[in-house]
């Protein structure tokens, strides 16, 4: 799997089709880091395995124009998607290298981001490098961290999220990993008006959590990087979970799967009047 | 805190439907609880959920949106938009401990001065059926 990995990465760097190619390199402690290379000669020292958790999508400079070579991973592919729906990179300014993902682990244990995984493979790539005895699949993961607070009274709902919450020191690491979080300008960086305090403290914190999974409603592809970002282990993915069921159950659509797909706030059906109820007054 | 919970209530009112209804159910002096603040927005497309997220931590108890009934929006379709926003920002205010009853968008147009009594008669004692404040409340979060 890594020969062929390096072979394709070498290849494309060689002919000249991509300028720079993203992907794993282990460093000297063992340590897996995602590293970017620019020449061919360099291929050799890519890698792929547990370790390989980040999300690459999160290193392609949106604005840019250099062509670039992608490794990608089920979640990492679905991020590329969306953001082609988004119309925030043409198709043509990547190569994709597709892993089909076996899950990766940490020291025997599967990451807690790929326990969640919904698809192994990237919905787009132009190889796809097989792994042994790993088919591509589509599942629907386990709910359980949704259901347990679901389960709660709506007082306690909030006491949990404002105790968890209240760890938060702001660093916006989930803000700065996450692929689809790329507004030029965060809504916490706005002083006029100033939605969001930026002192630290439980209504603001709060606020800046509910602010950041609101914007991610329907765009987020559960990779789970803004969970394994966060240094104080604050429940980020939760919300996010449970907004995209919410966005899946009412309009039927998972963000970064087809490439054709509109946005789902930015269009409407006219016969959606079901959405108020039950909870309608009338 | 039962009966005499007195709830504060944001409303954020098309100016071209339910504030003229507002306006109408005033005028034409039909009786109405007293809790909600009006306040006078372009469409109801135009609500953010920072407006909703900020009514709660600024101490309102529920926010009540109301629009241009279907097909009948001043800018063609901002309530539709509002619609499938509104359902995003209240399944996640329910899911983080604001209860639903706090949260309604209604469609009522300027001729409805009735409709609108009826419609914030009902949202009121919804809120006031629950017997609490709301937990998301700045002062109650840094008490």
């Amino acid at each position: 799997m890594i020969d062929s990995i390096r072979e394709t990465a070498g290849r494309w760097l060689g002919d000249g089709t991509i300028d720079a190619f993203v992907g794993f390199r282990r460093r000297e402690d063992g340590s897996v880091v995602p590293t970017r290379i620019r020449k061919a000669a360099d291929a050799r020292r890519l890698v792929f395995g547990d370790g390989c958790v980040h999300n690459l999508m999160s290193y392609v400079d949106l604005g840019g124009e250099e062509k670039i070579g992608l490794l990608l991973k089920g979640c990492d592919g679905r991020a590329l998607v969306q953001l082609m729906i988004e119309g925030e990179i043409e198709r043509e300014r990547v190569k994709v290298l597709g892993v089909v993902c076996p899950g990766l682990s940490s020291d025997g244990v599967l990451e807690p981001k790929c326990e969640a995984c919904r698809v192994n493979a990237p919905p787009v790539y132009d190889e796809l490098v097989a792994t042994d005895g790993v088919e591509p699949w589509e599942r629907e993961p386990s709910l359980d961290d949704v259901a347990a607070i679901e389960s709660k009274p709506h007082p306690d709902r909030a006491a949990h999220f404002a105790s968890e919450f209240d760890r938060c020191v702001r660093c916006y690491a989930c803000r700065d990993v996450c692929p689809l979080c790329y507004c030029e300008e965060c809504v916490t960086e706005k002083a006029r008006p100033q939605w969001v305090e930026e002192t630290i403290k439980p209504s603001s914190n709060f606020y800046w959590h509910l602010i950041r999974a609101y914007h991610l409603a329907g765009r987020c592809v559960e990779c789970g990087e803004c969970d394994r970002s966060c240094p104080v282990g604050v429940p980020l993915k939760v919300l996010n979970r449970k907004m995209a069921r919410e966005v899946e159950s009412m309009f039927g659509y998972v963000p970064g799967v087809d490439p054709e797909a509109t946005p789902v706030l930015l269009e409407f059906k006219e016969d959606e009047e079901h959405l108020l109820c039950p909870g309608g007054v009338t | 805190m039962s009966s005499d919970y007195d709830p504060t209530i944001v409303g954020l009112l098309c100016n071209w439907c339910t504030y003229a209804g507002a306006d109408l159910a005033g005028t034409t002096r039909i009786k109405h609880p007293q809790n909600m603040r009006a306040i006078r927005i372009p469409c109801s497309g135009r609500v953010s959920p920072h407006f909703l997220f900020t009514s709660f931590f600024q101490g309102a108890d529920g926010v009540f949106i109301g629009g241009c009934h279907p097909a009948d929006c001043h800018y063609t379709n901002g309530n539709y938009y509002a619609r499938r926003r509104f359902a995003l920002m209240k399944s996640l205010l329910d899911f983080v401990g604001v209860e639903p009853e706090r949260m309604a968008l209604e469609w009522v147009s300027a001729s409805e001065g009735d409709r609108f009594a009826e419609v914030v008669t009902k949202f009121t004692e919804g809120v006031k059926g629950l017997r609490r404040p709301s937990a998301l409340k700045r002062d109650g979060l840094e008490s």
